[in-house]
């Protein structure tokens, strides 16, 4: 039970002692100039289609794809 | 104190049956490693990505035909400018340079150095960037990922893009980009805007869009509003459409894992509950026997409690540290991939720590509560029975 | 000490295999008395014991024990009474294998609200009684026959019951254990302890400080003689 609770603690400890500053900051930094924010294409987010399922389409953009496709960001 | 000698015999109840416990501890321990490991993976990307968010322009506004993207005419600038409320319009150079041959794509970005705001910015990115050097040559930075692919084909110093005119141009390879801003800039090239117009054919009278901030939300919905009566053919994406997909951002292989887990503990829960009801189990004689020297039904029902919930708590915490180790230490491998995917360039990205404690609560509500009823229901079935019975 | 009023035990009352286990039994036991249930297996020897232990209940009549009456006793209360007042060893010994004999003698007393100090103190004297306290840390999964009786035996003591309830004690001890367990009989007969111990061993017969055999055929008292 020591030892678990030794990882717990060692898990929180560095959980709240991490700085995230350096990525949050670059990232920020990024974004600023390029005004991009969207993960670059390796992420792969690009979620497939169930089958026989669609999202519903942005009304005021029916030309669009769907918002969580994030093909429009990609189109291009 | 008097509970002590409840605490001791649990104690030693615990180690002396460990091998009992072992199995459901492992199985339990996988089972909560694989789906904190899901959570903390999604959390983190998603928590990264929202985080640049407040950089993102408000808007990006660019004209389409046939409902495709189309280069966006410059003059364009000038009218949202004129627009009440919008600020900071600028217009945008950046496409996806296909490199055929291995079918993998760059997203080159132009960038106006000149502007003092975008250099000072790519200073503060870019240690040790001597700006006067960079743009005095034909020079590029590029994220690790587009590193690493260049090398791998020999392009070590530069790379020649061809143009729409046929030409080539060459661009030598500045510095890379720095090492956190691989989750969105891996395969991505800044480059002067000048340059990028050349490589993508764009004329002097043309960008690719053009973005802009609306300061008061209330609003965005005119201005969008504003924007198509002024002009027929644009398209508007909004900020906080891009919020939402980020916020959906892994919800579907989130989702996914969800049901896998429903399944499989509902499947462990199954298996225990058969376990401790098995009729010629040593549990059964075992509660037979405590029952038969005085304990009552009460007594009985407490020890299994407390065996359970230490049983419950050292897997939980187990696997919740160990997922912890996997992906924020580790980073993950294998299981990111299922995530970040191989598609296009490889990526390997430094998960942020990023804990929901109240979503770890529910996940733990839901796998303890399970597990206390599966060996609860039998123990009580047995304790209820006659001692004598029970120890047949 | 221990009266028995028109005892009736049925086992599975009310089904087509319904079967009595125990007709008309009146006992009466005295304290300090060690009395002898003898009979064939299936003569209700063991049942009559569960029912006087309050590990099961009787269908009709009264059990008294120490002006107790046990027959109708809600859980928590029997489980009180069998921590308290009586000690029983099993034939089976029915020890805890995987806890070793000083582990599996403390058992009785987790929930007796005593401190832990106090209870193993109580459990080394018990074990010096049962002569088995050379083997308090050995587990019980490597103890002979005989060696197993004694930790069930100081088990059955720890608490220092008034009544002590052996059921078939020797049926899985040669016969040098058995004049062990014997000898350990009359000691704690020595020490004013009420014992009613079910066997059909013949080494029981005749001995000295048995003041009663009792003989049951098909759960009934045929006949009790005095010793």
């Amino acid at each position: 039970m020591s030892v678990i609770t030794v990882l717990a603690a060692g898990m929180l400890l560095h959980y709240i002692t991490y700085d995230g500053r350096k990525q949050e900051s670059g990232l920020s930094r990024l974004t600023g100039l390029t005004g991009f924010s969207s993960p670059s294409l390796s992420v792969a987010y690009y979620e497939p289609r169930l089958f026989l399922y669609d999202e519903k389409t942005n009304p005021a953009y029916p030309q669009m794809q769907p918002i969580d496709k994030m093909d429009l960001i990609y189109e291009k | 104190m008097k509970n002590s000698a409840f605490l001791h015999f649990l104690t030693l109840l615990l180690f002396k049956q460990k091998s009992k416990h072992l199995g459901a501890i492992l199985i339990s321990m996988i089972i909560i490693f694989l789906l904190s490991s899901v959570l903390f993976i999604s959390s983190s990307l998603q928590q990264s990505l929202l985080g640049t968010l407040d950089e993102q322009p408000d808007f990006t506004v660019s004209r389409v035909e046939a409902g495709r993207a189309v280069n966006t005419p410059v003059e364009w600038i000038d009218r949202i400018t004129e627009i009440n409320g919008v600020s900071k319009v600028t217009g945008r150079i950046y496409g996806r340079y296909y490199f055929a041959p291995r079918e993998k794509s760059f997203l080159i970005v132009g960038i106006d150095f000149f502007d003092e705001q975008n250099s000072r910015t790519l200073k503060e990115l870019v240690d040790g960037i001597d700006l006067k050097v960079f743009l005095s040559t034909p020079n590029m930075l590029v994220g690790e990922g587009v590193r690493k692919y260049l090398n791998a084909h020999y392009y070590k110093e530069s790379f020649s893009f061809k143009t729409p005119q046929g030409s080539f141009k060459k661009v030598n390879i500045y510095k890379t980009l720095p090492e956190q801003t691989k989750l969105i800039a891996n395969d991505m090239i800044l480059m002067p805007i000048d340059l990028a117009r050349e490589i993508f054919g764009i004329s002097e009278d043309e960008v690719t869009d053009i973005t802009f901030n609306v300061p008061n939300d209330a609003e965005w919905d005119n201005i969008v509003a504003k924007l198509h009566l002024l002009f027929y053919d644009v398209r508007v994406v909004e900020k906080r459409e891009v919020r939402k997909a980020y916020e959906n951002l892994y919800n579907y292989k989130g989702g996914l894992f969800l049901i896998l887990y429903l399944i499989t503990i509902v499947t462990f829960m199954l298996i225990l509950y058969q376990r401790y009801s098995m009729v010629y189990s040593s549990e059964r004689k075992e509660i037979g026997i405590l029952r038969a020297v005085g304990w009552s039904i009460k007594d009985v029902l407490k020890l299994k409690f407390y065996e359970t919930v230490v049983v419950v708590l050292v897997s939980f915490v187990l696997g919740v540290v160990l997922a912890y180790l996997y992906v924020f230490i580790w980073n993950a491998p294998l299981l990111s991939q299922i995530f970040l995917g191989g598609a296009n360039l490889p990526n390997k990205v430094q998960f942020v720590p990023v804990i929901h404690f109240g979503i770890l609560g529910s996940i733990f509500l839901f796998y303890a509560v399970p597990f206390l009823a599966a060996v609860l229901i039998p123990a009580w079935k047995i304790a209820v029975t006659p001692p004598k019975e029970a120890m047949l | 000490m221990v009266t028995l009023e028109n005892v009736h035990k049925i086992y599975n009352e009310g089904t087509p295999q319904a079967f009595d286990a125990l007709r008309s039994i009146d006992l009466h036991i005295d304290r300090g008395e060690t009395v002898i249930l003898s009979g064939v297996s299936g003569s209700g020897k063991s049942t009559l014991l569960s029912l006087i232990a309050a590990l099961d209940k009787p269908s009709s009549g009264k059990i008294v024990v120490n002006g107790e009456l046990i027959s109708k006793l809600p859980d928590l209360h029997a489980s009180a009474y069998r921590a308290r007042q009586i000690g029983v060893v099993f034939q089976h010994f029915n020890l805890l294998e995987d806890l070793n004999v000083e582990e599996n003698v403390i058992v009785p007393l987790v929930h007796a609200g005593l401190p832990l100090a106090t209870i193993l103190q109580m459990a080394q004297k018990s074990m010096r009684s049962a002569a088995i306290e050379h083997k308090a840390g050995q587990p019980v999964n490597r103890l002979s026959g005989g060696e197993k009786q004694r930790c069930a035996i100081a088990r059955a003591l720890v608490h220092d019951p008034e009544l002590i309830l052996c059921d078939e004690p020797t049926a899985n001890l040669d016969r040098a254990n058995s004049l062990k367990f014997i000898a350990m009989l009359e000691m704690l007969h020595g020490m004013g302890k009420t014992m009613i111990v079910a066997t059909h061993d013949p080494l029981f017969e005749a001995l000295s400080f048995v003041s009663r055999v009792i003989h049951m055929e098909d759960g009934e008292i045929v006949n009790s003689e005095q010793q």
